[in-house]
């Protein structure tokens, strides 16, 4: 009897144990690809180009209004402190490097190397 | 584009149906170099003027309102409107409050070279006023052409605008025609606002020099020595500066006091 009660104590402790534990790997995995698959999407939709010429804020805002202005661009973040323009790109959109550094001669810079390439031109 | 040319137009037409004479040294720092297409700029100012003539003053508000369009990235027209009004006048010299003759002018770019550590930007500019109010005593245009050059190395600016001005051009044979020619040179420095990533505070010295020949009776050469400040954020620019009067020749009669200019920049 008393065998029986140890051995269903064990059995409870052990399922226990491995509920919990379930949980735990379950948890972890499923938050790191989660976490994963947002960033690779990000840096898919994502680029940066250096700009040459704005010297303010005002500048900044200049060059943003132009790249706005593009078919399948999200929004851009431009910092005339760090030289480069940040733009987002919508979900499925193919925007070419051409159209990109016209707007930004159209703002009256000079487009310099793009940062980091797309990812998603496969 | 052709949407964005009208409004602009309708805008001027607006404007004009306002509007009387123009003159704006003073805080022109982006004189050698164009603006993005499409961008559109505002700008209103504030100044207190005061002169004397013959021992009397004659102190004058004016507040002249300016608005940019980029045509293209080569290409800005601009509008300039100015309401004044006469604070004192001891003078005989008979002055109202009024709109004064709208001043429409096209900027063009000639050079512009832009690099890692600088840029370098060099711009002509043709301009008149309009007499549509007939409020001018001449009654006439006020042609003004021009050449500036801009020179942005890291975070210093170096402005030089130059213009020749054609006061009451073609005038009647009463009315005194004049040449003046305006020199002004704009020293800037960007400083960074720690906590306000958008915002710089940029003090400007300016130094201004205006000759005016008259075609009778001698020529006046005025100088100001202008201290300034800015406060530029990507949509707004907040602009302050006292111009010292240095007069060289008094030969109008007129000795030219100081001036307090305050303004802000709208920028779309």
């Amino acid at each position: 009897m008393k065998q029986t009660r140890l051995k269903l104590t064990v059995i409870a402790i052990l399922l226990i144990l491995s509920a919990n534990s379930t949980e735990t790997f379950a948890e972890i995995p499923y938050h790191q690809t989660d976490t994963t698959e947002q960033d690779s999407a990000k840096q898919e939709r994502v680029v940066s180009y250096e700009v040459f010429g704005m010297d303010c804020p005002g500048c900044q805002s200049a060059l943003e209004k132009q790249v706005n202005k593009i078919d399948g661009v999200a929004g851009s973040k431009a910092s005339f402190k760090k030289k480069l323009v940040e733009i987002e790109f919508k979900p499925d959109a193919n925007v070419s490097d051409k159209e990109i550094e016209k707007r930004i001669k159209k703002a009256n810079f000079t487009p310099g190397k793009k940062i980091k390439p797309k990812n998603n031109e496969e | 584009m052709k949407n964005k040319a009208f409004s602009f137009i309708l805008l001027a037409l607006i404007l004009f149906s306002l509007g009387h004479q123009s003159k704006a040294e003073g805080i022109s720092v982006d004189a050698g170099l164009t603006p993005a297409q499409d961008r559109i700029i505002i700008r209103l100012q504030y100044r207190n003027i005061i002169n004397r003539m013959g021992g009397n003053d004659i102190r004058v508000h004016m507040m002249p309102m300016v608005v940019a369009y980029g045509l293209t990235p080569d290409v800005t027209l601009m509008l300039r409107n100015i309401y004044r009004t006469v604070g004192k006048n001891k003078t005989m010299m008979e002055m109202n409050n009024r709109w004064m003759d709208p001043f429409l002018m096209g900027k063009v770019k000639l050079y512009r070279r832009n690099t890692r550590n600088y840029s370098l930007g060099v711009a002509g500019f043709a301009g008149t006023t309009f007499p549509v109010f007939n409020s001018s005593v001449s009654k006439t245009y006020n042609p003004v052409i021009g050449v500036n050059a801009s020179y942005r190395p890291g975070l210093w600016s170096f402005d030089l605008n130059n213009a020749c001005e054609w006061v009451n051009y073609n005038t009647e044979n009463s009315r005194t025609e004049a040449r003046q020619v305006h020199l002004n040179l704009a020293i800037s420095r960007n400083i960074f606002l720690p906590g306000l990533e958008n915002w710089i505070l940029s003090p400007v010295q300016e130094f201004s020099l205006v000759n005016n020949n008259p075609t009778s009776g001698e020529s006046d050469l005025i100088g100001y020595i202008s201290p300034g400040v800015q406060f530029v954020s990507p949509h707004l620019k907040i602009e302050g500066l006292y111009q010292f009067a240095v007069n060289g020749s008094k030969a109008s009669g007129i000795e030219y006091g100081n001036r307090l200019i305050l303004g802000l920049r709208l920028m779309f």
